[in-house]
Protein backbone atom coordinates (compact mmCIF):
# COMPACT_ATOMS: atom_id res chain seq x y z
CA UNK A 1 0.00 0.00 0.00
CA UNK A 2 1.43 3.28 -1.19
CA UNK A 3 1.42 6.15 1.67
CA UNK A 4 0.05 8.32 -1.11
CA UNK A 5 -1.48 7.39 -4.21
CA UNK A 6 -3.34 9.80 -6.73
CA UNK A 7 -4.61 8.99 -10.32
CA UNK A 8 -5.42 11.54 -12.99
CA UNK A 9 -6.00 14.03 -10.15
CA UNK A 10 -7.77 16.95 -11.64
CA UNK A 11 -8.64 20.50 -9.82
CA UNK A 12 -9.66 23.60 -11.68
CA UNK A 13 -11.41 26.25 -10.08
CA UNK A 14 -13.72 27.40 -11.61
CA UNK A 15 -11.92 27.60 -15.34
CA UNK A 16 -8.62 28.35 -14.08
CA UNK A 17 -6.44 25.49 -13.53
CA UNK A 18 -5.06 23.99 -10.02
CA UNK A 19 -3.73 20.84 -11.13
CA UNK A 20 -4.42 18.78 -14.46
CA UNK A 21 -3.99 14.67 -14.42
CA UNK A 22 -1.69 14.29 -11.42
CA UNK A 23 -0.95 10.45 -11.36
CA UNK A 24 1.30 10.02 -8.19
CA UNK A 25 2.96 7.08 -5.93
CA UNK A 26 4.60 8.00 -3.07
CA UNK A 27 5.91 4.66 -1.26
CA UNK A 28 6.17 4.03 2.67
CA UNK A 29 9.14 4.90 4.19
CA UNK A 30 10.23 7.42 1.47
CA UNK A 31 11.31 10.86 1.88
CA UNK A 32 10.07 12.12 -1.26
CA UNK A 33 10.38 15.65 -2.62
CA UNK A 34 7.85 17.52 -4.60
CA UNK A 35 9.20 20.41 -6.28
CA UNK A 36 7.87 23.24 -8.84
CA UNK A 37 7.76 26.74 -9.32
CA UNK A 38 5.05 28.80 -7.22
CA UNK A 39 1.76 28.26 -8.50
CA UNK A 40 2.76 25.17 -9.99
CA UNK A 41 0.09 23.24 -8.29
CA UNK A 42 1.72 21.73 -5.44
CA UNK A 43 -0.18 23.58 -2.67
CA UNK A 44 -3.64 22.21 -4.75
CA UNK A 45 -2.07 18.06 -4.49
CA UNK A 46 -1.64 18.78 -0.96
CA UNK A 47 -4.49 20.39 0.27
CA UNK A 48 -6.75 17.67 -1.61
CA UNK A 49 -5.02 15.34 0.37
CA UNK A 50 -6.28 16.24 3.13
CA UNK A 51 -9.71 17.12 1.78
CA UNK A 52 -9.56 20.81 2.16
CA UNK A 53 -10.55 21.21 -1.65
CA UNK A 54 -12.16 18.54 -3.49
CA UNK A 55 -10.58 17.08 -6.62
CA UNK A 56 -12.96 17.65 -9.43
CA UNK A 57 -11.61 14.50 -10.77
CA UNK A 58 -9.42 11.51 -10.25
CA UNK A 59 -8.82 10.10 -6.93
CA UNK A 60 -6.49 10.34 -3.87
CA UNK A 61 -5.55 7.55 -1.43
CA UNK A 62 -3.62 8.15 1.76
CA UNK A 63 -2.42 5.42 3.73
CA UNK A 64 -4.59 3.40 1.48
CA UNK A 65 -7.67 5.50 2.52
CA UNK A 66 -10.01 7.64 0.41
CA UNK A 67 -9.16 11.51 0.23
CA UNK A 68 -12.95 12.20 0.42
CA UNK A 69 -14.54 9.90 2.40
CA UNK A 70 -11.89 8.54 4.75
CA UNK A 71 -10.89 12.44 5.92
CA UNK A 72 -11.11 11.69 9.69
CA UNK A 73 -9.01 8.45 9.72
CA UNK A 74 -6.47 9.85 6.97
CA UNK A 75 -5.93 13.07 9.59
CA UNK A 76 -5.84 10.96 12.21
CA UNK A 77 -2.32 9.32 11.19
CA UNK A 78 -1.35 12.50 8.95
CA UNK A 79 1.14 15.40 10.38
CA UNK A 80 0.30 18.83 8.20
CA UNK A 81 2.23 21.70 7.75
CA UNK A 82 0.34 24.40 5.29
CA UNK A 83 1.90 26.74 3.13
CA UNK A 84 0.58 29.60 5.89
CA UNK A 85 -0.95 29.33 8.86
CA UNK A 86 -2.73 31.59 11.06
CA UNK A 87 -2.83 30.81 14.97
CA UNK A 88 -5.86 31.93 17.38
CA UNK A 89 -5.71 35.23 18.70
CA UNK A 90 -5.73 34.24 22.73
CA UNK A 91 -3.46 31.47 22.75
CA UNK A 92 0.48 30.51 23.73
CA UNK A 93 2.15 28.10 21.90
CA UNK A 94 1.83 26.20 24.43
CA UNK A 95 -1.80 25.90 24.47
CA UNK A 96 -1.77 25.72 21.14
CA UNK A 97 -0.16 22.65 21.38
CA UNK A 98 -1.98 21.13 24.15
CA UNK A 99 -5.05 22.14 22.06
CA UNK A 100 -3.86 20.41 19.12
CA UNK A 101 -2.58 17.35 21.43
CA UNK A 102 -6.14 17.21 22.68
CA UNK A 103 -7.44 15.91 19.33
CA UNK A 104 -5.40 12.76 19.32
CA UNK A 105 -5.38 9.93 20.74
CA UNK A 106 -2.43 10.98 23.04
CA UNK A 107 -1.67 10.39 26.50
CA UNK A 108 -0.62 13.79 28.62
CA UNK A 109 2.20 12.54 29.57
CA UNK A 110 3.61 11.48 26.23
CA UNK A 111 2.43 14.44 24.37
CA UNK A 112 4.38 16.65 27.05
CA UNK A 113 7.61 14.77 26.56
CA UNK A 114 6.98 15.64 22.70
CA UNK A 115 6.44 18.83 23.25
CA UNK A 116 9.18 19.14 25.82
CA UNK A 117 12.10 17.45 22.86
CA UNK A 118 10.77 19.04 19.84
CA UNK A 119 10.31 22.86 21.27
CA UNK A 120 13.92 22.15 22.53
CA UNK A 121 15.08 21.08 19.19
CA UNK A 122 13.81 24.23 17.37
CA UNK A 123 14.42 26.42 20.38
CA UNK A 124 10.71 27.06 20.48
CA UNK A 125 9.82 29.30 23.04
CA UNK A 126 5.90 27.92 24.46
CA UNK A 127 5.72 31.50 26.21
CA UNK A 128 4.52 34.17 23.65
CA UNK A 129 1.36 34.19 22.27
CA UNK A 130 1.60 32.04 18.88
CA UNK A 131 0.26 34.69 16.65
CA UNK A 132 2.54 37.46 17.53
CA UNK A 133 5.76 35.34 16.73
CA UNK A 134 7.93 36.43 14.06
CA UNK A 135 7.54 34.61 10.47
CA UNK A 136 9.95 32.01 11.31
CA UNK A 137 8.89 31.23 14.69
CA UNK A 138 5.49 30.74 13.54
CA UNK A 139 6.80 28.20 11.09
CA UNK A 140 8.90 26.02 13.79
CA UNK A 141 5.52 26.11 15.67
CA UNK A 142 3.73 24.53 12.83
CA UNK A 143 6.24 22.04 12.47
CA UNK A 144 6.12 21.04 16.09
CA UNK A 145 2.10 20.93 15.18
CA UNK A 146 2.02 18.77 12.25
CA UNK A 147 5.16 16.33 14.39
CA UNK A 148 3.48 16.23 17.75
CA UNK A 149 1.79 13.05 17.64
CA UNK A 150 4.38 10.80 15.90
CA UNK A 151 2.09 10.82 12.39
CA UNK A 152 2.80 7.99 10.16
CA UNK A 153 3.00 10.21 7.03
CA UNK A 154 4.53 13.89 7.41
CA UNK A 155 3.38 16.19 4.81
CA UNK A 156 5.05 19.54 4.97
CA UNK A 157 3.78 22.63 2.44
CA UNK A 158 7.42 24.25 2.12
CA UNK A 159 8.57 23.56 5.26
CA UNK A 160 11.85 25.39 4.90
CA UNK A 161 10.33 28.75 3.92
CA UNK A 162 11.38 31.60 6.33
CA UNK A 163 13.37 29.19 8.48
CA UNK A 164 17.00 30.41 8.97
CA UNK A 165 19.93 27.88 7.41
CA UNK A 166 20.70 26.56 11.01
CA UNK A 167 17.17 25.39 11.76
CA UNK A 168 16.81 24.18 7.95
CA UNK A 169 19.45 21.61 8.97
CA UNK A 170 17.63 21.34 12.22
CA UNK A 171 14.56 20.67 10.33
CA UNK A 172 15.84 17.64 8.32
CA UNK A 173 17.79 16.28 11.09
CA UNK A 174 14.48 15.51 12.73
CA UNK A 175 13.00 14.77 9.76
CA UNK A 176 15.50 12.12 8.93
CA UNK A 177 15.24 10.64 13.03
CA UNK A 178 11.35 10.47 12.33
CA UNK A 179 11.87 8.62 8.87
CA UNK A 180 14.49 5.98 10.90
CA UNK A 181 11.44 5.35 12.63
CA UNK A 182 9.05 4.58 9.74
CA UNK A 183 7.61 7.92 9.37
CA UNK A 184 6.99 8.54 5.47
CA UNK A 185 7.44 12.56 4.50
CA UNK A 186 6.29 14.16 1.67
CA UNK A 187 7.20 17.65 1.23
CA UNK A 188 6.88 20.39 -1.45
CA UNK A 189 9.77 23.21 -2.09
CA UNK A 190 10.97 24.97 -4.82
CA UNK A 191 14.48 24.60 -3.61
CA UNK A 192 16.74 21.81 -6.07
CA UNK A 193 19.40 21.57 -3.54
CA UNK A 194 17.31 20.79 -0.41
CA UNK A 195 15.26 18.65 -2.47
CA UNK A 196 18.59 16.45 -3.51
CA UNK A 197 20.16 16.40 -0.49
CA UNK A 198 17.42 14.96 1.44
CA UNK A 199 14.60 12.81 -0.50
CA UNK A 200 15.09 9.70 -2.03
CA UNK A 201 12.48 10.40 -4.90
CA UNK A 202 11.55 13.75 -6.61
CA UNK A 203 8.46 14.76 -8.08
CA UNK A 204 8.47 17.85 -10.46
CA UNK A 205 5.47 19.59 -11.25
CA UNK A 206 5.03 22.47 -13.66
CA UNK A 207 1.75 24.29 -14.71
CA UNK A 208 -0.57 21.58 -13.15
CA UNK A 209 1.20 18.84 -14.38
CA UNK A 210 3.44 16.36 -13.33
CA UNK A 211 5.96 16.40 -15.72
CA UNK A 212 8.60 14.11 -13.96
CA UNK A 213 9.00 11.53 -11.02
CA UNK A 214 12.65 11.06 -10.85
CA UNK A 215 15.22 9.14 -8.10
CA UNK A 216 17.27 11.32 -6.80
CA UNK A 217 20.39 10.10 -8.13
CA UNK A 218 19.54 11.26 -11.39
CA UNK A 219 19.08 14.67 -10.22
CA UNK A 220 21.82 14.74 -7.40
CA UNK A 221 24.07 17.43 -7.69
CA UNK A 222 26.64 17.42 -10.86
CA UNK A 223 24.26 15.63 -12.88
CA UNK A 224 23.61 18.53 -14.33
CA UNK A 225 25.77 21.44 -15.01
CA UNK A 226 25.13 25.02 -16.66
CA UNK A 227 28.17 25.66 -18.24
CA UNK A 228 28.84 29.35 -19.64
CA UNK A 229 31.72 30.06 -22.45
CA UNK A 230 33.10 33.12 -23.67
CA UNK A 231 35.22 32.57 -27.19
CA UNK A 232 38.39 34.16 -27.91
CA UNK A 233 37.23 34.34 -31.55
CA UNK A 234 33.78 34.05 -32.66
CA UNK A 235 31.66 31.08 -31.53
CA UNK A 236 31.95 28.09 -33.44
CA UNK A 237 28.55 26.31 -34.64
CA UNK A 238 26.54 24.91 -31.90
CA UNK A 239 28.38 22.14 -30.32
CA UNK A 240 27.49 18.61 -30.86
CA UNK A 241 27.76 16.32 -27.82
CA UNK A 242 25.10 13.66 -26.45
CA UNK A 243 25.30 15.47 -23.28
CA UNK A 244 24.34 19.02 -24.45
CA UNK A 245 20.87 20.23 -23.68
CA UNK A 246 19.20 23.47 -24.79
CA UNK A 247 22.46 25.57 -25.74
CA UNK A 248 22.33 28.86 -26.44
CA UNK A 249 24.16 31.13 -28.66
CA UNK A 250 25.71 34.71 -29.31
CA UNK A 251 28.03 35.95 -30.85
CA UNK A 252 31.00 35.02 -29.02
CA UNK A 253 29.68 33.25 -26.04
CA UNK A 254 27.75 29.81 -25.35
CA UNK A 255 25.28 28.95 -22.49
CA UNK A 256 24.41 25.53 -21.96
CA UNK A 257 22.79 23.00 -19.41
CA UNK A 258 24.80 19.98 -19.63
CA UNK A 259 24.28 16.45 -18.29
CA UNK A 260 26.47 13.37 -17.72
CA UNK A 261 30.76 13.10 -18.17
CA UNK A 262 32.30 16.90 -18.16
CA UNK A 263 35.27 15.33 -19.53
CA UNK A 264 33.74 15.31 -23.18
CA UNK A 265 32.84 18.44 -22.72
CA UNK A 266 36.06 19.83 -21.60
CA UNK A 267 38.04 17.73 -24.61
CA UNK A 268 36.17 19.45 -26.80
CA UNK A 269 36.21 23.07 -25.44
CA UNK A 270 40.29 22.35 -25.55
CA UNK A 271 40.13 23.21 -29.09
CA UNK A 272 38.92 26.37 -28.47
CA UNK A 273 40.45 29.36 -27.78
CA UNK A 274 37.94 30.97 -24.59
CA UNK A 275 38.23 33.84 -22.58
CA UNK A 276 35.94 32.66 -19.63
CA UNK A 277 34.53 29.79 -18.80
CA UNK A 278 32.39 28.79 -15.82
CA UNK A 279 30.67 25.63 -14.69
CA UNK A 280 28.15 25.63 -11.77
CA UNK A 281 25.19 24.29 -10.17
CA UNK A 282 21.89 25.00 -12.52
CA UNK A 283 18.88 26.53 -10.41
CA UNK A 284 15.65 24.72 -10.86
CA UNK A 285 14.20 26.50 -13.61
CA UNK A 286 16.74 25.84 -16.37
CA UNK A 287 16.28 22.33 -14.85
CA UNK A 288 12.74 22.42 -15.15
CA UNK A 289 13.17 24.03 -18.58
CA UNK A 290 14.93 21.10 -19.96
CA UNK A 291 12.03 18.99 -18.88
CA UNK A 292 9.80 20.97 -19.96
CA UNK A 293 10.62 21.69 -23.47
CA UNK A 294 9.00 19.53 -26.05
CA UNK A 295 11.72 18.24 -27.83
CA UNK A 296 13.75 17.77 -24.30
CA UNK A 297 13.79 14.44 -22.43
CA UNK A 298 10.33 13.67 -20.92
CA UNK A 299 8.91 10.53 -19.20
CA UNK B 1 -16.59 17.72 22.04
CA UNK B 2 -12.84 19.69 22.36
CA UNK B 3 -14.64 22.33 19.46
CA UNK B 4 -17.10 23.28 21.69
CA UNK B 5 -15.15 23.65 25.06
CA UNK B 6 -12.95 26.20 23.17
CA UNK B 7 -15.59 27.89 22.10
CA UNK B 8 -17.41 28.14 24.77
CA UNK B 9 -14.10 29.58 26.59
CA UNK B 10 -13.51 31.34 23.84
CA UNK B 11 -16.75 33.29 24.04
CA UNK B 12 -17.33 33.46 27.60
CA UNK B 13 -16.21 36.79 28.16
CA UNK B 14 -17.99 38.65 25.33
CA UNK B 15 -21.21 36.34 27.10
CA UNK B 16 -21.09 37.56 30.16
CA UNK B 17 -20.22 41.19 29.59
CA UNK B 18 -23.66 41.49 27.11
CA UNK B 19 -25.48 39.48 29.98
CA UNK B 20 -24.22 42.22 32.35
CA UNK B 21 -25.02 45.58 30.24
CA UNK B 22 -28.61 44.23 29.49
CA UNK B 23 -29.38 42.85 32.85
CA UNK B 24 -28.15 46.37 34.15
CA UNK B 25 -30.58 48.15 31.62
CA UNK B 26 -33.43 45.88 32.13
CA UNK B 27 -32.42 46.31 35.96
CA UNK B 28 -33.05 50.04 35.65
CA UNK B 29 -36.20 49.55 33.91
CA UNK B 30 -37.57 47.73 36.58
CA UNK B 31 -36.65 49.90 39.11
CA UNK B 32 -38.18 53.24 37.45
CA UNK B 33 -41.67 51.39 36.69
CA UNK B 34 -42.75 52.29 40.35
CA UNK B 35 -42.79 55.67 39.63
CA UNK B 36 -44.19 55.50 36.11
CA UNK B 37 -47.24 53.61 37.34
CA UNK B 38 -48.16 56.19 39.79
CA UNK B 39 -48.64 58.47 37.17
CA UNK B 40 -50.88 55.88 35.22
CA UNK B 41 -53.63 57.91 34.66
CA UNK B 42 -51.33 61.15 32.98
CA UNK B 43 -49.28 58.21 31.26
CA UNK B 44 -52.68 57.51 29.58
CA UNK B 45 -53.40 61.08 28.98
CA UNK B 46 -49.67 61.54 27.32
CA UNK B 47 -50.63 58.31 24.82
CA UNK B 48 -53.31 60.16 23.49
CA UNK B 49 -51.61 63.12 22.31
CA UNK B 50 -49.29 60.89 20.17
CA UNK B 51 -51.46 59.73 16.18
CA UNK B 52 -53.11 56.68 17.10
CA UNK B 53 -51.14 55.00 14.36
CA UNK B 54 -47.84 55.33 16.03
CA UNK B 55 -50.28 53.83 19.05
CA UNK B 56 -51.01 51.26 17.51
CA UNK B 57 -47.80 50.58 16.32
CA UNK B 58 -46.39 49.98 19.99
CA UNK B 59 -49.48 48.04 20.60
CA UNK B 60 -50.23 50.88 23.13
CA UNK B 61 -54.23 50.15 22.63
CA UNK B 62 -53.87 47.01 23.78
CA UNK B 63 -52.15 47.24 26.96
CA UNK B 64 -51.19 49.64 29.78
CA UNK B 65 -47.51 50.05 30.24
CA UNK B 66 -49.10 50.70 34.05
CA UNK B 67 -49.76 47.25 34.36
CA UNK B 68 -46.57 45.43 35.49
CA UNK B 69 -46.03 42.78 32.32
CA UNK B 70 -47.20 45.77 30.40
CA UNK B 71 -44.44 47.59 31.29
CA UNK B 72 -42.17 44.51 30.60
CA UNK B 73 -43.70 43.62 27.34
CA UNK B 74 -42.94 47.32 26.18
CA UNK B 75 -39.55 48.21 27.55
CA UNK B 76 -37.53 45.02 28.61
CA UNK B 77 -38.77 42.78 26.02
CA UNK B 78 -37.74 45.10 23.26
CA UNK B 79 -34.23 45.88 24.83
CA UNK B 80 -34.01 41.83 24.82
CA UNK B 81 -35.36 40.64 21.74
CA UNK B 82 -33.77 43.99 19.71
CA UNK B 83 -30.06 43.80 21.67
CA UNK B 84 -30.01 40.32 22.05
CA UNK B 85 -30.29 39.87 18.60
CA UNK B 86 -27.36 41.94 17.53
CA UNK B 87 -25.73 39.98 20.05
CA UNK B 88 -26.76 36.73 18.37
CA UNK B 89 -25.88 37.75 14.95
CA UNK B 90 -22.30 38.89 15.87
CA UNK B 91 -22.10 35.47 17.69
CA UNK B 92 -23.66 33.30 14.83
CA UNK B 93 -21.75 35.28 11.77
CA UNK B 94 -18.30 35.10 13.75
CA UNK B 95 -18.20 31.55 15.02
CA UNK B 96 -17.43 29.96 11.51
CA UNK B 97 -16.37 33.48 9.84
CA UNK B 98 -13.34 34.15 11.97
CA UNK B 99 -11.04 30.81 11.15
CA UNK B 100 -11.37 31.31 7.52
CA UNK B 101 -10.78 34.84 8.47
CA UNK B 102 -8.00 34.04 10.70
CA UNK B 103 -6.85 31.32 8.82
CA UNK B 104 -7.26 29.17 11.38
CA UNK B 105 -9.34 26.64 9.62
CA UNK B 106 -6.28 25.07 8.26
CA UNK B 107 -4.87 24.31 11.31
CA UNK B 108 -8.67 23.11 12.48
CA UNK B 109 -9.30 20.73 9.95
CA UNK B 110 -5.77 19.19 9.96
CA UNK B 111 -7.11 17.61 13.46
CA UNK B 112 -8.94 15.06 12.96
CA UNK B 113 -12.36 16.15 13.02
CA UNK B 114 -14.46 16.20 10.34
CA UNK B 115 -16.42 19.48 8.67
CA UNK B 116 -19.36 18.42 9.99
CA UNK B 117 -18.01 18.18 13.52
CA UNK B 118 -16.88 21.26 13.39
CA UNK B 119 -20.40 22.42 12.31
CA UNK B 120 -22.05 20.94 14.89
CA UNK B 121 -20.54 21.69 17.48
CA UNK B 122 -19.96 25.38 16.94
CA UNK B 123 -23.95 25.63 16.34
CA UNK B 124 -24.13 23.82 19.50
CA UNK B 125 -21.60 26.43 21.36
CA UNK B 126 -24.35 28.83 19.87
CA UNK B 127 -27.14 27.48 21.13
CA UNK B 128 -25.86 27.18 24.45
CA UNK B 129 -24.37 30.56 24.48
CA UNK B 130 -27.98 32.16 23.48
CA UNK B 131 -29.34 30.17 26.38
CA UNK B 132 -27.17 30.94 29.19
CA UNK B 133 -27.72 34.79 27.43
CA UNK B 134 -31.45 34.46 28.30
CA UNK B 135 -31.67 32.31 31.58
CA UNK B 136 -29.55 35.42 32.78
CA UNK B 137 -31.76 37.80 31.99
CA UNK B 138 -34.31 35.78 33.19
CA UNK B 139 -33.15 35.58 36.19
CA UNK B 140 -31.95 39.22 36.36
CA UNK B 141 -35.55 40.01 35.25
CA UNK B 142 -37.41 38.11 38.12
CA UNK B 143 -35.06 39.61 40.67
CA UNK B 144 -35.22 42.84 39.66
CA UNK B 145 -39.02 42.54 39.81
CA UNK B 146 -39.31 41.31 43.27
CA UNK B 147 -36.85 43.63 44.32
CA UNK B 148 -38.54 47.04 43.01
CA UNK B 149 -42.03 45.70 41.30
CA UNK B 150 -44.78 45.83 44.15
CA UNK B 151 -47.78 44.59 42.19
CA UNK B 152 -48.98 40.91 41.49
CA UNK B 153 -47.79 39.46 37.88
CA UNK B 154 -47.98 36.34 36.41
CA UNK B 155 -45.18 34.51 36.67
CA UNK B 156 -46.20 32.30 33.46
CA UNK B 157 -46.27 35.71 31.21
CA UNK B 158 -42.76 36.24 32.54
CA UNK B 159 -42.00 33.08 31.80
CA UNK B 160 -43.15 33.21 28.02
CA UNK B 161 -41.93 36.37 27.41
CA UNK B 162 -38.31 35.31 28.00
CA UNK B 163 -38.65 31.93 25.65
CA UNK B 164 -39.75 34.29 23.23
CA UNK B 165 -36.64 36.26 23.01
CA UNK B 166 -34.71 32.79 22.66
CA UNK B 167 -36.49 31.78 19.40
CA UNK B 168 -35.78 34.93 17.83
CA UNK B 169 -31.90 35.14 18.98
CA UNK B 170 -31.96 31.39 17.38
CA UNK B 171 -33.61 32.69 14.28
CA UNK B 172 -30.85 35.42 13.87
CA UNK B 173 -28.01 33.73 14.96
CA UNK B 174 -28.61 30.49 12.90
CA UNK B 175 -28.73 33.09 9.52
CA UNK B 176 -25.95 34.68 10.53
CA UNK B 177 -24.29 31.50 10.79
CA UNK B 178 -25.49 30.81 6.93
CA UNK B 179 -24.23 33.95 5.99
CA UNK B 180 -20.59 33.21 7.20
CA UNK B 181 -20.63 30.53 4.60
CA UNK B 182 -21.60 33.55 1.41
CA UNK B 183 -19.41 36.03 2.76
CA UNK B 184 -16.42 34.66 4.29
CA UNK B 185 -15.04 37.93 5.81
CA UNK B 186 -16.16 38.60 9.14
CA UNK B 187 -16.88 42.00 8.99
CA UNK B 188 -18.97 41.31 5.48
CA UNK B 189 -20.65 39.10 7.77
CA UNK B 190 -21.51 41.30 10.50
CA UNK B 191 -22.84 44.07 8.57
CA UNK B 192 -25.05 41.36 6.68
CA UNK B 193 -26.51 39.88 9.96
CA UNK B 194 -26.75 42.71 12.33
CA UNK B 195 -28.78 44.30 8.99
CA UNK B 196 -31.17 41.62 8.99
CA UNK B 197 -31.47 41.24 12.75
CA UNK B 198 -32.42 45.67 12.48
CA UNK B 199 -33.89 45.73 9.28
CA UNK B 200 -36.92 43.15 10.02
CA UNK B 201 -37.93 44.67 13.57
CA UNK B 202 -38.28 47.91 11.08
CA UNK B 203 -40.25 45.75 8.58
CA UNK B 204 -42.16 44.80 11.75
CA UNK B 205 -43.34 47.92 12.86
CA UNK B 206 -44.04 49.08 9.48
CA UNK B 207 -45.94 46.36 8.74
CA UNK B 208 -48.53 47.98 11.60
CA UNK B 209 -48.53 51.34 10.62
CA UNK B 210 -50.75 50.68 7.64
CA UNK B 211 -53.11 47.93 6.55
CA UNK B 212 -52.11 48.02 3.36
CA UNK B 213 -49.42 46.32 4.57
CA UNK B 214 -50.11 44.40 6.80
CA UNK B 215 -48.75 41.27 5.14
CA UNK B 216 -45.09 42.61 5.52
CA UNK B 217 -45.36 41.09 8.94
CA UNK B 218 -44.48 37.62 7.97
CA UNK B 219 -41.28 38.74 6.55
CA UNK B 220 -40.23 39.76 10.58
CA UNK B 221 -39.37 37.09 12.94
CA UNK B 222 -40.04 39.66 15.53
CA UNK B 223 -43.97 39.70 14.41
CA UNK B 224 -44.01 36.21 15.24
CA UNK B 225 -43.54 36.96 18.94
CA UNK B 226 -45.19 39.73 19.37
CA UNK B 227 -45.08 40.24 23.56
CA UNK B 228 -47.89 42.29 23.53
CA UNK B 229 -49.86 38.90 21.27
CA UNK B 230 -48.72 36.59 23.48
CA UNK B 231 -49.67 38.70 26.79
CA UNK B 232 -53.35 38.55 25.38
CA UNK B 233 -53.46 35.39 23.93
CA UNK B 234 -52.10 33.98 27.78
CA UNK B 235 -49.34 31.87 24.86
CA UNK B 236 -47.19 31.56 22.14
CA UNK B 237 -48.84 30.95 18.56
CA UNK B 238 -47.41 26.87 18.39
CA UNK B 239 -47.38 27.67 14.33
CA UNK B 240 -45.35 30.78 14.98
CA UNK B 241 -42.82 28.65 17.20
CA UNK B 242 -42.98 26.40 14.39
CA UNK B 243 -41.97 28.79 11.93
CA UNK B 244 -39.25 30.39 13.20
CA UNK B 245 -37.72 27.09 14.58
CA UNK B 246 -38.02 25.60 10.95
CA UNK B 247 -36.51 28.85 9.98
CA UNK B 248 -33.77 27.91 12.19
CA UNK B 249 -33.05 24.41 11.31
CA UNK B 250 -33.24 25.41 7.65
CA UNK B 251 -30.11 27.53 8.25
CA UNK B 252 -27.78 25.35 9.68
CA UNK B 253 -28.58 22.40 7.42
CA UNK B 254 -27.99 24.38 4.44
CA UNK B 255 -24.84 25.45 6.27
CA UNK B 256 -24.15 22.09 7.04
CA UNK B 257 -24.79 20.92 3.24
CA UNK B 258 -23.00 23.99 1.91
CA UNK B 259 -19.62 23.51 4.24
CA UNK B 260 -19.27 19.73 3.92
CA UNK B 261 -18.85 20.12 0.06
CA UNK B 262 -17.06 23.61 -0.21
CA UNK B 263 -13.25 24.10 -0.79
CA UNK B 264 -11.97 25.99 2.15
CA UNK B 265 -9.66 28.75 0.28
CA UNK B 266 -7.89 31.05 2.49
Amino acid sequence: MPAIETVSLRKYYGKSRGIENVSLQVQQGEIFGFIGPNGAGKSTTIRILLNLIFPTSGQARVLGLDAVKDTVAIRRQVGYLPAEVGYYDDMAVQSLLDYSASFYELDRATALRRIGDLSDAFELNLRPAARTLSAGNRRKVGIVLALLHQPKLLILDEPTISLDPLMQARLFEVLAQENGRGTTVFFSSHVLSEVQRFCHRVAIIKDGRLIKVEDVQTLRSGEFQKVKVEFAGPAPAALALPGIIHQRQTELSLEMLYKGDINPLVRLLAQHELVHLSVEEPGLEEVFMHYYQPGGESR
Amino acid sequence: MIVLRRELQGGLRSLLIWVAILGLINALTAFIFPSFAAEAEQLDQLMSLFPPEMVKALGLDRISMADPMGWFATEMFLIIALAGSIYAALLGGGILAKEEDDRTIEFLLARPICRGGVLLQKALAMILMLVVLNLGLFVINVVSYALFVEQEYAMADMVRLSVAPFLLHLTFASIAFLSALLWSRRRAVYGISIGIAIGTYFVGMISSLADRLAWLRWLSPYRYVDAIDILLDGRLQPLHVLALLAVSLAALALTYRIYSRRDITI
